[in-house]
């Protein structure tokens, strides 16, 4: 089947242009695609030479003096520092946290583990303002149901758990609080769908439940969970929200500045200092690191498919 | 007729009934029991915040530090936990509530109109270029979408959309994983053997699309609704960038922009903001922004399971 309809491409190749009027069903979703997808990131090599005082911008004046500029700055050291701490916990706590809750729901199949696999997803579903809000309420000993846990450290008020030494911890539960519950669901979904005579294969070679779980069911699904790994580092690249929604509500002794990662520096030279070409090399650095992770997903993993690629 | 082998269901000794039970957890006890635990770790970890989200607009902000963090407070309390929220900046929570509902209903019209179509393209028919157009798509789908919005934001000031609603709106219509979900789905359910005799009989693509493409679509529209409804409601990122007057904001950014003036996330209670919203005040604008998408999110929890795992399930 996908022989022939390599085939069929290939001999639409050597015919000569005919206009087949079904074009016209793509036509607005490509001109979206080169609006939104692909004219930003040309853009952004456009401005990553220009030079701007006063958003004005001189076209192509720059040279390559943006680029120096970030790369010998050293707050690209520590911005990117900040984002690999962050990725460094968060990747381990997520990736072994998800696997495992979702292979533990898996040993048995009854009607309490659908509710709990409900519980978890519903964290997914909040805004990220919503949940940093959440995450600053339940660290504060006054208040917060896990309270009586708090106060066992001494602490009294938030700021006495939240501070620059908590902060990337605190980060990477609000990560995991929100994100993983779609990821349980995803392994789970994936060891559903594993052939049930596999499983049985391993029933009679006398493997009990967890041997099974972990021999036998986290092999099969190791290509979600590359994929999920990858995810979660272009993620973490990302990070923007919680790190500004924090240092934008803690104003008195906020333990962030405003260009703590990356994206935050970015958006912090385009919108307050307007300097579009400094704010264009940082997110072309990121966007280029994206792309080669992209590009490794859909080659690599063979988590997506289709009729032009084959894993 | 002797029975060789009751059935355990009958007996109703102790035995039987627990070989019952191992039948049909497939666990001993003690994994049982572990397995129980966990899981009911879990369950306090991801559910009890959500729980206390939900009840604390019940409780005055004395009651937050003297009740039980879990206890109702009274309905009272949410009553005058809401009459403050509309009195801060004259009521602007509920423009922020319409906002919220106009952009993501425009942005999901939008995003249907031009996925369904370029979704059966990709699919169904053989134009040059398709190859090129689909690898972009699995590309751009798995480039975060915050990759791009300082980009973005250069691109939408040059068109003079900055502070617009259409600086939301207008992106929502690239939406490239819909693409994905939709070709995928129409890989599924049109088997190439059924386009290709249509074809035969001098079916032009297009009529195709109109009178078997758009008759199927219903299910796929259902599961590209409620994923992408998620995604667009909860955006912040864009959102609180994009649109910079108070009054064009959405309620996530509103709550962020409440969390900001209110100081009432501040872990320091000496740095209080000028405007007066109390911490149940901030639970309760969260709940309201919130409610939509949980209530999504139980009603489609498989579609949107399927659609994360659409790549290597329905793939071919």
């Amino acid at each position: 089947m996908q022989e022939a309809v390599a085939k069929v491409s290939k001999s639409a190749k050597r015919r000569p242009f005919q206009f087949n009027s079904a074009i016209l069903l793509g036509i607005p979703y490509i001109a979206f695609m080169v609006i939104f997808g692909i004219v930003p990131m040309i853009l952004a090599i456009i401005f990553s030479f220009s030079k701007y005082g006063n958003y004005q911008p001189e076209y192509f004046a720059a040279g390559l003096s943006n680029y120096i500029a970030i790369l010998t700055d050293p707050q690209l050291l520590i911005s990117f520092g900040n984002i690999l701490k962050f990725g460094a916990i968060m990747l381990p706590v997520s990736f072994i946290g998800a696997l495992a809750i979702a292979l533990i729901l898996d040993l048995a199949d009854d009607r309490f583990g659908g509710f709990m696999r409900t519980v978890y997803f519903i964290p997914g579903a909040i805004t990220l303002p919503a949940v940093a809000l959440i995450a600053i309420f339940m660290f504060d000993p006054g208040i917060s149901p896990f309270g009586f846990l708090l106060k066992l450290t001494g602490a009294k008020i938030a700021g006495d758990i939240l501070n620059n030494k908590t902060l990337i911890y605190f980060m990477v539960l609000l990560r995991f609080f929100a994100s993983s519950g779609g990821w349980i669901a995803v392994f789970y979904g994936a060891l559903t769908g594993i052939n049930r005579e596999v499983i049985e294969a391993g029933m009679i070679d006398g493997c009990n439940p967890w041997q099974m779980a972990y021999y036998i069911k986290r092999p099969l699904i190791m290509g979600y969970a590359l994929f999920m790994l990858i995810n979660l580092t272009i993620q973490s690249l990302q990070l923007f929200a919680e790190p500004f929604i924090i240092q934008t509500s803690l104003r008195t002794g906020s333990p962030i500045d405003p260009y703590w990662s990356p994206n935050m520096w970015s958006a912090f030279l385009t919108i307050r200092t307007g300097d579009f070409g400094k704010s264009a090399v940082i997110s072309l650095i990121m966007l280029l690191i994206s792309l080669v992770a992209a590009v490794f997903i859909v080659t690599r993993t063979g988590m997506f498919k289709t009729d032009v690629v084959r894993n | 007729m002797a029975q060789i082998f009751p059935s355990p269901r009958r007996s109703s000794s102790l035995k039987n009934a627990y070989t019952n039970w191992r039948y049909r957890t497939g666990l001993d006890p003690v994994s049982y029991l572990f397995r129980l635990g966990i899981l009911l770790f879990f369950v306090i970890f991801f559910g009890v915040p959500i729980l206390w989200l939900f009840i604390t607009p019940s409780k005055a902000h004395k009651e937050l530090t003297e009740l039980p963090p879990l206890a109702f407070g009274s309905f009272t309390n949410v009553v005058d936990s809401w009459n403050r929220l509309m009195d801060y900046n004259n009521g602007i929570v509920l423009t922020w509530a319409w906002n919220s509902v106009w952009y993501v209903a425009f942005a999901l019209t939008l995003c249907l109109i031009i996925t369904i179509p370029a979704g059966y393209l990709l699919a169904n028919v053989n134009i040059r270029g398709r190859k090129l157009l689909l690898w972009a798509t699995l590309i751009l789908m798995l480039l975060p979408s915050d990759a791009a919005v300082l980009p973005m934001y250069m691109e939408l000031y040059l068109m003079r959309l900055i502070n617009t609603p259409w600086a939301v709106i207008l992106p929502a219509g690239f939406a490239p994983f819909a693409v994905y979900l939709t070709y995928t789905y129409y890989r599924t359910v049109m088997p190439r053997d059924l386009v290709d005799a249509a074809k035969v009989d001098g079916c032009s693509d297009l009529t195709m699309f109109w009178h078997i493409g758009l008759p199927l679509a219903q299910s796929i529209i259902a599961m590209l609704l409620f994923t992408q409804f998620a995604t667009l409601w909860n955006g912040f990122f864009a959102a609180s960038i994009f649109l910079e007057s108070d009054r064009l904001k959405t309620l996530p950014v509103g709550v962020w922009v409440m969390a900001q003036q209110t100081g009432a996330l501040n872990p320091n209670p000496s740095a209080y903001g000028k405007v007066l919203l109390l911490r149940p005040d901030m639970a309760t604008i969260s709940v309201i922004t919130v409610l939509p998408v949980i209530i999504i999110f139980l009603i489609s929890q498989r579609f949107i399971v399927r659609a994360a795992t659409a790549g290597a399930i329905q793939g071919e």
